[in-house]
């Protein structure tokens, strides 16, 4: 207390002086033994908001403790008085050293009036423990008070799989003389990248244990499991607890027992490596979700035959001994007209020492839409057994369900609309009974050449039409032409045999005189007998025969007659021939 | 030498009848096992016909029915769409097949097509490619006997009905060439596949890193754009295309 108001005087000295805010950090040395308690005071003169402590390396920290003062001084000079208020604030720490060297306390930082003040760092220089001085009536203080306590984490492995289950007890084993109590500041770790669960111990009871081959008493302070969730080496932070300690100092009192004392001692496990191995790549199943242990895998279905509309129960359940809630389950892969709802998980799971066993299951309500026979395919689990060290996968039998035809309300409700609603009466339909085969290697009709032959071979046919009719009717204008054609048909026709007779004088005009009686029969139709040549002459008349043409068609008849008994020569045979021609081709005209 | 050809040709129908007959016996017999409820024994059955190169709409329709009752999904719409490629308005297997797809395990939205494109389509889709083939050839000789009319017509009157009617199958020629050319195209283009794979995943390029679409399961229609490698390009009912593993569906139109 006497060093408090030393430093305040000197403070409020210093004040007075400068007037203006200070803030300091300060120690009374700057070299303590290593079993010596430093106080730090940092003070301002003045108030200080937003205190913030630097980092106390390499020392335990108690505090802070805060001062504040208040100094009035009255000053009398030449009779004047002056008074002057002084505002100071302190903050103790009370610091203890761990180890020995020299440390720098860092920059504290105060706000006042909206600036922040620094104080300046200080150096501390922690030397071996120094001899406390004694007094009178005072124990000496013995440092290896304690020394027989020990606290212990235990793991059942340090080289777990992922997911393998590692316990770990936190053991404190003390002299089986000494007492511990009043465990306090339990700090516990945070275990991160493990599934962790505590096994909290119900009563603290001790027990005989061996440690490092001595006798010991023991307490187990917590059980933890822990689940490795990724693999490679994992650092557990310590697990840090203060406790009173009755220990023996060694001496005796007056009536021959032990001395005790009662310490405070602060324990540590110190940190602690865990390497985790990754589950093998080889044969690791396509739905490995992560399940390790020893499991069994049941896909149950409420029932298997109802109507549309009902509802079924279809439980997907994992029981045995794992890492239970640490995996998901397989999801069951179901037709689209039964319609799935997201399940219901339940956990029914038990965490002893040993780690978690029980069953997780995900309930199901399937409600079939329509009728029909449905499958649910059969589903796989796949978990990695730590036993036999390797994976297994159990795959559940395929479930038919076979819907009935339900009462129809339900399936009337239920908006769908991307399907095709099939009609209540509709049916599966039987096998057709009766066919006609077909070979499945046809040719295509649409390309081929016949297609193409057949589809313009007509159309080709029009134009060969037109193009026909077109030379016909140019046949039929062409007159010289035609009349040749016209004479040669009448020759062919009636002067045939006159024509072979030519030269030859009496059959020649025989054969004329008889072609010329055949054209007046065909034209006529007269007989021979009827042939008068008054007669010949009135028919021919009223079939509109010309004047000239019949007293020509007359003259040649007579000049045949004539020329049978009269010298004819070459020339006049062929002059008579070519003049029968023409006047049978132009009676033929006239006789149409 | 006449005869000969007679009879060589009496021997191609007798023989074309005979096997005929044992198909028909065949289809008998699956039938007669399918009603006693031996689906698998039925199938071999329908399905030694089909591997002898024959095929029809009740054929593949039989086929489905047996993959139907023994459970198996894609075996069976497959075949029901092959059934419906050969008689697509038959009432019996467009039941069984929305049967079918109901234990498919998909359910992925279907999206009409809309507009001119449907209304031509639904027009084509009236008759079979080759059907528009024979009418073509009709309507062109129909048209060649008007023209004769109008040609060789000696009446005003005569002359103006066959013309009228000349020109009216000219159009006609026009329209079922075109109908049967586009119906052709629509047919070639109309490539369904079902997914036979439990489980598969498309993916937004050919390759197994690219990105995943979406995850298809056994039954599930699609229909091939593409091919590229293992893979090919296909969309699905709800216009998404994406690229699938070869192996994972059949093409309804391959051969067997």
């Amino acid at each position: 207390m006497k060093k408090i108001l030393l430093v305040l005087f000197l403070s409020v000295f210093y004040n007075s002086i400068s007037a203006q805010v200070k803030f300091e950090a300060q120690t009374e040395r700057s070299s303590y033994g290593l079993n010596e308690r430093i106080q730090l005071v940092f003070s301002i003169n003045n108030e200080g908001d937003n205190f913030v402590p630097p980092k106390f390396p390499g020392f335990k920290a108690e505090g802070p403790f805060i001062n504040k003062g208040n100094q009035t001084s009255i000053t009398i000079v030449n009779g004047r008085v002056t008074q002057k208020r002084e505002i100071s604030t302190q903050i103790i720490y009370y610091l203890t050293p761990t180890k020995k060297g020299t440390f720098t306390i860092g920059a504290a930082s105060i706000e006042f009036d909206e600036t922040i003040y620094k104080s300046a760092p200080i150096k501390i220089t922690i030397t071996d423990p120094i001899q406390m001085p004694t007094y009178p009536g005072q124990q000496p203080t013995n440092v290896n008070y304690g020394e027989g306590i020990h606290l212990v984490a235990e793991m059942s492995t340090k080289n777990p799989y992922v997911n393998e289950p590692v316990t770990v007890i936190y053991k404190l084993y003390f002299e089986p003389r000494s007492i511990v109590g009043n465990f306090r500041n339990f700090k516990a770790p945070k275990y991160n990248d493990f599934w962790s669960q505590y096994i909290d111990m119900k009563q603290l009871r001790a027990e005989r244990g061996k440690y490092n081959g001595k006798d010991f008493s023991m307490v187990v302070l917590r059980k933890v499991i822990l689940y490795p969730l990724e693999a490679g080496a994992k650092t557990i932070e310590p697990f840090k607890i203060d406790l009173d300690a009755e220990v023996p100092t060694g001496r005796r009192d007056w009536f021959g027992e032990y001395e005790m004392r009662v310490i405070q001692k602060s324990l540590s496990t110190g940190m602690q490596t865990i390497n985790v191995k990754p589950l093998p790549e080889n044969g690791k199943p396509e739905g490995f979700t992560g399940a390790v242990g020893k499991f069994d895998f049941v896909v149950k279905p409420s029932k298997t035959s109802l109507k549309a509309g009902e509802s079924l129960d279809l439980e997907v359940s994992v029981s045995g001994k794992g890492n239970l809630k640490l995996f998901t389950l397989p999801k069951p892969v179901v037709p689209s007209a039964l319609e799935m709802y997201d399940p219901a998980h339940t956990e029914n799971v038990q965490t002893p020492v040993t780690g978690m066993t029980g069953k997780i299951s995900d309930k199901y309500t399937i409600i079939p839409q329509f009728k029909g026979k449905y499958t649910i395919k059969p589903m796989e689990f796949s978990y990695y057994d730590l036993a036999s060290k390797s994976y297994k996968t159990i795959t559940s039998k395929e479930i038919t369900i076979d819907v009935a035809e339900g009462d129809g309300t339900f399936v009337a409700n239920t908006p769908s609309a991307n399907k095709q609603a099939i009609q209540k009466k509709e049916v599966f339909q039987f096998n057709k009974l009766k066919t006609e085969f077909i070979s499945a290697s046809k040719k295509d009709f649409l390309g081929s050449g016949l297609f193409y032959s057949l589809l313009f071979a007509p159309l080709l046919l029009i134009p060969i039409v037109m193009i026909a009719r077109k030379q016909k009717e140019a046949k039929d204008a062409d007159v010289v032409g035609n009349r040749v054609r016209n004479n040669n048909r009448l020759v062919k026709k009636y002067l045939s045999e006159a024509k072979k007779q030519m030269g030859d004088k009496v059959p020649f005009y025989m054969a004329m005189e008889k072609a010329l009686h055949n054209f007046l029969k065909a034209k006529l139709h007269i007989e021979t007998v009827e042939m008068s040549k008054d007669n010949i002459i009135e028919l021919l008349q009223q079939r509109n025969a010309s004047e000239i043409s019949i007293s020509q068609f007359m003259e040649l008849m007579n000049d045949c007659e004539f020329a049978r008994y009269a010298p004819a020569t070459e020339t006049a045979m062929h002059n008579d021939f070519d003049r029968a021609i023409e006047i049978i081709t132009e009676l033929e005209k006239q006789l149409k | 030498m006449k005869n000969k050809i007679i009879l060589f040709f009496l021997f191609l129908v007798s023989f074309a009848n005979a096997s005929e007959s044992i198909d028909a016996t065949t289809f008998k017999k699956g039938n007669d096992l399918y009603n006693k409820g031996d689906y698998e024994q039925a199938l071999k059955s329908f399905e030694s016909i089909a591997n002898q190169g024959n095929e029809s709409a009740d054929l593949y329709f039989n086929i489905a029915n047996c993959y139907y009752k023994l459970g198996k999904v894609a075996p069976s719409i497959y075949n029901y769409e092959k059934a419906l490629l050969l008689n697509p308005d038959d009432e019996a297997i467009q039941t069984n097949l929305s049967f079918a797809q109901k234990m498919a395990i998909d359910d992925i939205k279907i999206l009409p097509e809309v507009g001119f494109k449907k209304m031509v389509k639904e027009f084509t889709s009236t008759f079979h490619y080759d059907t528009w083939a024979w009418l073509a050839v009709f309507i062109a000789f129909l048209s060649l006997l008007s023209f004769l009319g109008y040609y060789f017509g000696n009446t005003v009157f005569l002359k103006r009905t066959f013309f009228s009617l000349f020109l009216l199958f000219l159009v006609g020629i026009g329209v079922t060439i075109f109908s049967a050319f586009l119906q052709k195209k629509f047919d070639t283009n109309y490539n369904p596949a079902i997914v036979f794979a439990e489980s598969t995943t498309l993916k937004a390029e050919p390759k197994n890193s690219s990105e995943d679409v979406v995850t298809l399961h056994e039954g599930t229609k699609v229909f091939v754009l593409e091919e590229l490698g293992n893979w090919k390009q296909v969309e699905l009912t709800d216009k998404t295309k994406a690229w699938i593993d070869k192996e994972a569906i059949k093409e309804v139109k391959a051969k067997n």
